[in-house]
């Protein structure tokens, strides 16, 4: 059985938009480019990809205190004797200020 | 302060490195004086003043300005290593003077000098980036660290021959034994051997991010076994793709894992030790 087609217009459907001519795609020259080299090992850890935020001597106080909080945590369960937290709290201190800028570097 | 254009100097010249120099002394100045105030050494007195203006020098004669580099962060961890490397040299150090009555300080300076080899970025005045991509997590960062300098103090001590100090890391030593054998390489190359990230990486055919990566996961896990009281469950290391062929490489090669080997050479004297150590409180 064939269903009959209703003549009215859908609803909402407007004119079409005529269509742009597109621009034919040329064979465009590449310049300069005269030899591709093979492709030689890269490392992904020149420049920056290993270096996280910079240090400033305005968060020195929060540092030190993470490292205190951090420290007591780490010590706390008693896995490492706490005689030894001085020498790795001490050390972890020590680089953490010898890295920041020194006076008159920050600018 | 905006830094000069030195792009019309001839890199290597006379002129270029003299300006250089000239320019920028007081800023290494004040990098060897920061080394010397956090190691309470006289940045003068003991050749960390020396050590920075060498470095500056060597510095200013092979810089490039027509590379886009800018001089400073050209400069800066060669002048701090240059300073630290003096203030290890200078007698003050060898004798502990300023590090204060306990060996405490004196161990922790010769830790964190170690601690610069292994997170060379802090020399450049940077904190290490997170373990994952793009994340700034300063938490994260100084618990790596703190577990970083515990497992060099560790093995500072594991060189004494003293039982007593293999007991106080015992803990740590074991939580080392029981990672996945790949992880227990890395921490055994870097710390035992002293080997560099990028040698491992070579050696593996790897890059030289996959060991920093997996070496920061291996920090931040083995801080989480340190600090989580015991019983409770901590989710185990998965090892990152790019480390698997060489993870199953070493399996199928039968390789044995060094901590596991380390604890079971040293774990009979230990265990007599700490049965002594208790006996005798017991009976104190």
């Amino acid at each position: 059985m064939v269903k009959k087609i209703d003549s009215k217009r859908p609803v909402g459907v407007g004119s079409s938009q005529p269509v742009d001519a597109g621009k034919a795609v040329g064979a465009g020259k590449i310049g300069g480019v005269s030899q591709v080299d093979s492709v030689t090992r890269s490392s992904a850890t020149d420049g920056t990809a290993r270096v996280g935020r910079k240090l400033s001597r305005a968060d020195r106080a929060q540092l030190m205190a993470v490292i205190e909080e951090e420290s007591e945590k780490l010590f706390n369960e008693g896995q490492i004797p706490a005689r030894k937290r001085k020498a790795i709290e001490g050390a972890v201190k020590m680089a953490i200020d010898a890295s920041l800028p020194g006076e008159g570097e920050e600018e | 302060m905006p830094e000069t254009d030195y792009s019309q100097f001839t890199a290597g010249s006379e002129e270029l490195s003299n300006l250089l120099v000239q320019e920028h002394i007081g800023w290494a100045e004040a990098i060897a004086r920061n080394v010397a105030r956090a190691w309470s050494l006289d940045w003068q007195l003991d050749g960390l003043d020396g050590g920075a203006f060498e470095a500056l020098l060597f510095c200013a004669r092979r810089f490039d300005p027509k590379l886009g580099v800018p001089f400073r962060a050209y400069a800066r961890k060669r002048i701090h290593e240059g300073a630290s490397e003096e203030a290890r040299k200078s007698k003050a150090w060898q004798r502990g003077v300023g590090a204060g009555e306990e060996s405490g300080d004196n161990d922790a300076r010769e830790i964190s000098f170690r601690l610069f080899d292994l997170f060379p970025e802090l020399r450049e005045g940077y904190l290490p980036a997170a373990a994952a991509e793009g994340e700034d997590d300063m938490r994260g960062i100084i618990r790596q660290l703190l577990t970083s300098a515990s497992v060099i103090s560790a093995f500072n001590d594991s060189g004494l021959n003293n039982p007593e100090s293999a007991v106080d890391y015992k803990a740590m030593l074991e939580h080392l034994a029981a990672l996945d054998p790949i992880h227990q390489a890395i921490l055994w190359a870097m710390y035992w051997e002293g080997q560099s990230m990028r040698s491992l990486a070579e050696t593996w055919g790897i890059d030289e991010l996959t060991v920093i990566r997996e070496h920061k996961e291996i920090l931040s896990y083995v801080y989480g076994r340190m600090s989580t009281p015991k019983g409770k469950v901590v989710k185990r290391l998965k090892i990152r793709p790019s480390l698997r062929a060489v993870a199953q490489n070493m399996r199928k090669q039968k390789t044995e894992a060094p901590f596991a080997r380390f604890m079971s050479s040293i774990s009979a004297p230990v265990v007599a030790l700490f049965l002594a150590i208790q006996l005798a409180k017991y009976f104190h």
